[in-house]
């Protein structure tokens, strides 16, 4: 079951959301994007890198079978980026759904997805021994924090990520919430980390997703204040 | 005694696990039920020595599924040679084989595995994979017994008086474009397929975009127990002396199941383009085993349709089992290198009749494919998965797909 959006706020947080304003929504419900359709093209979507063949079906709107046929974007050797308008706020939100299915086993991160002007890195998935479900990672694949390990991601379960970004003060947090492959409770939170950058706005969004398991991504929504 | 009933009681716990179970107090092990089959040749304490029973297989085949009552609070250790056990352990059932999971791969070396019994467990099932019976089948029909979509009836009588299910799927008021035929357990011991012949019925009859599309195009037969005797008496099957059932097809049938289904699917589907579907689980470990993987046809013009129904699969397919079309095995290569004429296998029979557009073969591993867990869950899925295979595949008019 997709759990609600347990992130945790503060009630300072909480003000700040209820006054921020949306720069970029997507929950792929919407047109112009249509299920059964790819996304290229559709809404500032493009290939990053051409995939193989330049195969359209790397990515596409698809209704989810086992979130009760709600679309989201099914993501399977796709190398995507989407322009968005520049935030204009000193505090920005970005929140997104992201449920994979993976195997037991495997090697490197065969999913990633960052956000050009976020300071808070990389959000992936690392399928080597001792990885899992993670974030914070550097822009090469590399470094970040496993959160989750990958016995314990739950196959096509949406995991719900929140990053807040304060420009102003320098400093991200992130937290993600879902279910554990027993399906107990998962939440991971960081506290206020600082960051140093001259970035003041996110712009992008980017997609690195190899072919060796699936990705659903959901209701992205980036808002400022 | 039948010879399936194998019943033996041990009386002497080992002290060490007395703290579990009072010494003296008596377990039991037996298969004297649907799709039972054991064969305990040694019991020492709290050590069991197990065997399948191989009855009129021919090879020595790894199919086994026994009960044992009267262990609650105990800790057992149970024997079997290697090659018995899958890759994820045994099939686990503390529910009377209602629901199952596997005891896991590190529970398992070299074909021997324990199990601490729940205090007051009374029924609990152990078998290399997760059967599944006609009762199985019978819960997933009720679920739609008031379905105007579904009729349930009977293709023939089993050998030994047994109804052998026939299921059809589709809107009676109209004339379907379309047949699709899925035949399961020619091999009665490969029951994980048949939790996605589960899926694919559950697939047909879905109010979704697949199964609205299947049932408006398509007129949907399944034969989910080719040999339901074997099934329900727990046999082998695979092997089978003098041939198994999927080795029937070539002249007069043996087997009533075959022989009905070579003279009704004809008339059934009526010259409309006709896929047919034969499931089934390879062996139990290694290699393309642990995969799952379509059997290519000899004749091009089906291969390429196949191809066309595996793009279809890899793209959509939203369940937990990964599926590569990399991992097809081609015509000529592996074990798919059946040349006579006529087939004796059902898919080849398939093939040879003039209106089918694709006849062939999916394997499903029994407990891994690919890294990918196999189980009752994750195998419906699959199912699922395919019916939406199948409904992009007929859209596409596969009778005018040739092969380049």
């Amino acid at each position: 079951m997709r759990l609600p959006s347990l992130f945790i706020l503060t009630t300072a947080h909480a003000f700040v959301f209820s006054s921020a304003r949306a720069d970029y929504v997507a929950d792929f419900t919407l047109p112009p994007k249509v299920e059964e359709r790819s996304i290229i093209g559709t809404d500032g979507w493009d290939y990053r890198l051409p995939t193989q063949k330049g195969d359209p079906d790397t990515a596409r709107v698809v209704s989810v079978r086992w979130n009760g046929y709600k679309p989201a974007l099914m993501l399977k050797g796709a190398n995507l980026k989407c322009a968005v308008p520049p935030t204009t706020g000193s505090k920005v939100i970005i929140t997104f759904d992201l449920a994979v299915t993976i195997r037991d086993s495997g090697n490197g991160r065969p999913f990633r997805i960052g956000f050009g002007g976020a300071p808070c890195g990389e959000l992936f998935i690392d399928m080597t021994a001792d990885g899992g479900l993670g974030c914070q990672a550097d822009g090469s694949g590399r470094g970040g924090e496993i959160v989750l390990k990958r016995s314990e991601v739950k196959n096509n379960s949406f995991y719900h990520c929140s990053v807040t970004i304060d420009y102003a003060k320098q400093a991200y947090a992130i937290s993600i919430t879902g279910r554990r492959k027993d399906d107990s409770a998962f939440q991971f939170t960081t506290d206020a980390r600082p960051f140093e950058s001259k970035s003041k706005a996110v712009s992008t969004i980017y997609i690195i997703s190899a072919n060796s398991m699936t990705a659903y991504l959901d209701s992205v929504a980036i808002k400022s204040e | 005694m039948k010879r399936y009933l194998l019943f033996l009681l041990a009386l002497a716990a080992l002290p060490v696990f007395a703290a579990e179970k009072p010494a003296g107090t008596s377990f039991a092990i037996d298969a004297a039920f649907p799709g039972g089959n054991i064969l305990v040749t040694k019991i020492e304490g709290d050590t069991v020595q197990l065997a399948p029973d191989n009855r009129d297989s021919k090879l020595p085949w790894f199919y086994w599924y026994f009960r044992v009552t009267g262990a609650g609070g105990r800790k057992l250790t149970f024997l079997f040679i290697k090659n018995n056990v899958g890759v994820r352990g045994p099939g686990v059932s503390v529910d009377g084989g209602k629901s199952w999971n596997w005891l896991g791969a590190a529970s398992v070396v070299d074909g021997t595995f324990s199990f601490t019994f729940p205090a007051g467990a009374d029924d609990v099932r152990f078998s290399m994979g997760m059967p599944y019976l006609r009762a199985d089948l019978d819960r997933c029909l009720a679920k739609h017994k008031d379905n105007p979509f579904l009729q349930i009836d009977t293709l023939t009588k089993s050998r030994k008086g047994r109804d052998v299910p026939m299921l059809r799927i589709g809107d009676k008021q109209k004339k379907a474009r379309y047949v699709i035929a899925i035949t399961c357990r020619h091999h009665c011991c490969e029951m994980m397929a048949s939790y996605v012949v589960e899926g694919l019925i559950e697939g047909a009859l879905a109010d979704d975009a697949a199964g609205r599309w299947l049932r408006e195009n398509v007129e949907c037969f399944f034969f989910p127990f080719m040999d339901t005797d074997g099934v329900e008496d727990g046999d082998q099957g695979k092997n089978r002396a003098p041939h198994d059932h999927n080795r029937d097809y070539a002249t007069e049938p043996l087997y009533p199941e075959v022989a009905a289904l070579k003279e009704r699917l004809p008339a059934l589907s009526k010259g409309r383009p006709l896929v047919f579907l034969d499931m089934h689980d390879p062996a139990l470990r290694t290699d393309i085993h642990e995969t799952l993987h379509f059997l290519e046809p000899e004749e091009r013009d089906q291969a390429a349709r196949m191809d066309k129904l595996c793009s279809y699969l890899e793209r959509d397919q939203q369940g937990p089992i990964i599926y590569r079309k990399a991992n097809n095995l081609r015509f000529g290569s592996g074990y798919n290198t059946h040349v006579e004429r006529p087939s004796p296998l059902s898919a080849g029979w398939a093939r040879s009749l003039p209106n089918t557009v694709l006849g062939c073969t999916i394997e499903t591993a029994y407990a891994n494919a690919g890294g990918c867990e196999v189980n009752t869950h994750s195998a419906r899925e699959l199912g699922r998965d395919l019916a939406v295979a199948l409904k992009h595949f007929l859209q596409d008019k596969p009778e005018t797909i040739t092969a380049k």
